[in-house]
């Protein structure tokens, strides 16, 4: 990696490339945690690596590229999702109200309460981040800790909290699944 | 229950088979261009990514200026829409007392008049050339390389990126950070005579709200001028300013809620109804139902008129006052009016009216008139 890294400093595109595709899953899977659309999706990672690219020289200490990838990526991903917020409240809300959609949500209501990702999504953006970040990246809590720019006792307080959560509500679900 | 030391491996293993990347997203690495400019992020670009297809949608133009026809320039002071005019009539307008003159290479620049709000910002100006310069019969004028900001560092208006980092350096700000209005605009020549010319710029926007900017600048290196089998090209470095009067900046817009809606399908929690001092933004999203019937619908009309072709027929709607005045449509630039209808069926209206707050009563009525010649009633309350 820190090769590709120093060739990526000297301007290597394809290098650039190789790396991020070697990164995708966890980019992709930090970026779905904000945003629903594979577009958007898209849009962020691409810009993700348009600002990294261009500002790959200026990283000194290459051990800390991915993390500052990542921060890259979760701000990109903070901004489109802003700018969908309204749009998107607007369109919840639609669901909701909606008699259209009444009786497919009631359906994937039931089926939601199956499976494990429904019960990670019950968390807060600040706590499925963090597990995610954690299980799935890999990020021990003090690059957790730089990454998102917050205390490293904050990250293992959010950490224990959503753990504590989901495995509330994993218990509560394997009680409902045997009824 | 698990126990509880199981619960890591739960999640990893939840993760380890939850982390498939769609296709297009692996493309999406290798097909992006290194060395150009970050997408833009903006509403209306993600309202078209909930369509297959968008009819009549918004245009940003950022940075787009539109030849005017001039021949409706008679009496008003900015050649806008119907609401600015209402506006000036009403004494929102500003007209510099003494006019301050930017002088460069003979050629001298002033501002003369000025009216900012929300989502307008109108400026006149005039240009005393040198002698030799007749401008007689001049029809068309561009500054391609004109900015205009505010005391705020705001960008208002940029016709091209380059002048836009020239400001920034100068200013020693963050090229990537800097907050650049998305304007649509028009210049035209108000009057041309011998070495005297008057021009308009025309700004609007419909994203971004204008910022209430204390003081706007004018800075441009570049004027050229066209008509009369004359061209010329005049170079120099003007700069101009104009404090914004309080009226402008202590500007507040009034908004409306829903009291009434005679169409069950309009979700009338998404209405937003906002009149300012020249015109009413409209905007509501309703179910419109099955969305390729509506299209087959609406392609079979649109074969024999292309107005009665609209799922919602701009020409025929309006907003009515408590005293039974009627505002249309205001149509004085691409990014006033439109639809679009997604996949899902649900159809986003928006609209920008000619009444203002000079017109508004405590109640209004908007009324769209639909394909099928139904009309869709709003009631409104401030």
């Amino acid at each position: 990696m820190e090769e590709l890294i120093k060739k990526i400093q000297k301007g290597d595109e394809v290098a650039f490339k190789q790396l991020t595709q070697s990164m995708e899953k966890d980019l992709y899977v930090i970026a779905k945690l904000r945003l629903k659309n594979d577009d958007d999706i898209k849009d962020a990672i691409q810009n993700t690596m348009i600002s990294v690219y261009k500002n790959a020289k200026k990283i000194r200490n290459i051990k800390y590229f991915k993390t500052w990838m990542f921060r890259i990526l979760i701000n990109e991903c903070n901004k489109i999702y802003n700018s969908n917020n309204r749009k998107n409240n607007i369109l919840d809300k639609l669901k909701v109200n909606s008699t259209y959609n009444n009786y497919e949500n009631s359906i994937q209501l039931i089926d939601d309460k199956l499976n494990f990702e429904s019960i990670i999504n019950q968390l807060n953006y600040d706590e499925k981040i963090i597990i995610t970040l954690y299980y799935h990246s890999q990020f021990s809590c003090a690059e957790i800790s730089k990454l998102l720019k917050i205390n490293i006792n904050t990250v293992k307080s959010r950490l224990k909290r959503a753990k504590d959560k989901l495995k509330k509500q994993y218990g509560e679900v394997e009680i409902y699944e045997k009824k | 229950m698990k126990k509880s030391n199981d619960f890591d491996n739960i999640i990893y293993k939840y993760y380890k088979e939850n982390n498939q990347v769609p296709q297009k997203i692996t493309e999406a690495i290798w097909d992006v261009e290194l060395k150009s400019k970050k997408k833009k992020i903006s509403y209306f670009t993600n309202v078209k990514k909930v369509a297959i297809t968008i009819i009549s949608i918004i245009s940003i133009t950022t940075g787009i200026v539109f030849a005017k026809d001039i021949s409706e320039f008679i009496k008003s002071i900015f050649n806008d829409s119907e609401g600015v005019d209402t506006a000036t009539r009403n004494g929102y307008v500003y007209t510099v007392p003494e006019k301050i003159y930017s002088e460069s290479d003979n050629t001298k620049t002033s501002i003369t008049d000025l009216l900012m709000d929300d989502y307008t910002l109108d400026l006149n100006m005039i240009a005393l050339f040198e002698e030799d310069i007749d401008v007689t019969g001049i029809e068309k004028i561009n500054i391609p390389d004109i900015i205009i900001t505010d005391d705020m560092n705001n960008i208002l208006f940029s016709m091209n990126d380059e002048t836009i980092k020239k400001y920034c350096q100068e200013k020693n700000l963050d090229y990537n950070n800097i907050n650049k209005i998305n304007t649509a605009a028009s210049i035209f020549i108000a009057k041309a005579n011998l070495n005297n010319m008057a021009f308009t710029y025309n700004l609007s926007t419909s994203e971004n709200k204008f910022p209430k900017s204390k003081k706007i600048y004018i800075k441009f290196n570049t004027i050229q001028l066209e008509g009369n089998e004359k061209k010329y090209t005049i170079t120099g470095n003007w700069e101009n300013s104009i404090s914004v009067p309080e009226k402008f900046y202590n500007r507040k817009s009034i908004l409306y809620n829903v009291i009434n809606c005679n169409n069950k399908n309009v979700y009338t929690d998404s209405i937003k109804a906002e009149v300012y001092e020249t015109g009413m933004k409209f905007e509501m999203y309703m179910y419109w139902g099955d969305y390729k019937t509506a299209i087959e619908e609406m392609e079979e009309i649109r074969n024999k008129s292309i107005l009665d072709g609209q799922l919602i027929k701009q020409e025929e709607s309006y907003v009515e006052n408590e005293y039974g005045e009627k505002f249309y449509p205001s149509q004085s630039s691409d990014t006033d009016g439109g639809y679009g209808i997604g996949s899902d069926g649900i159809l986003i209206k928006y609209e920008t009216f000619n009444l203002t707050k000079f017109d508004a009563t405590d109640k209004l009525k908007v009324v769209f008139k639909t394909i099928n010649d139904e009309e869709i009633i709003i009631e409104l309350a401030r």
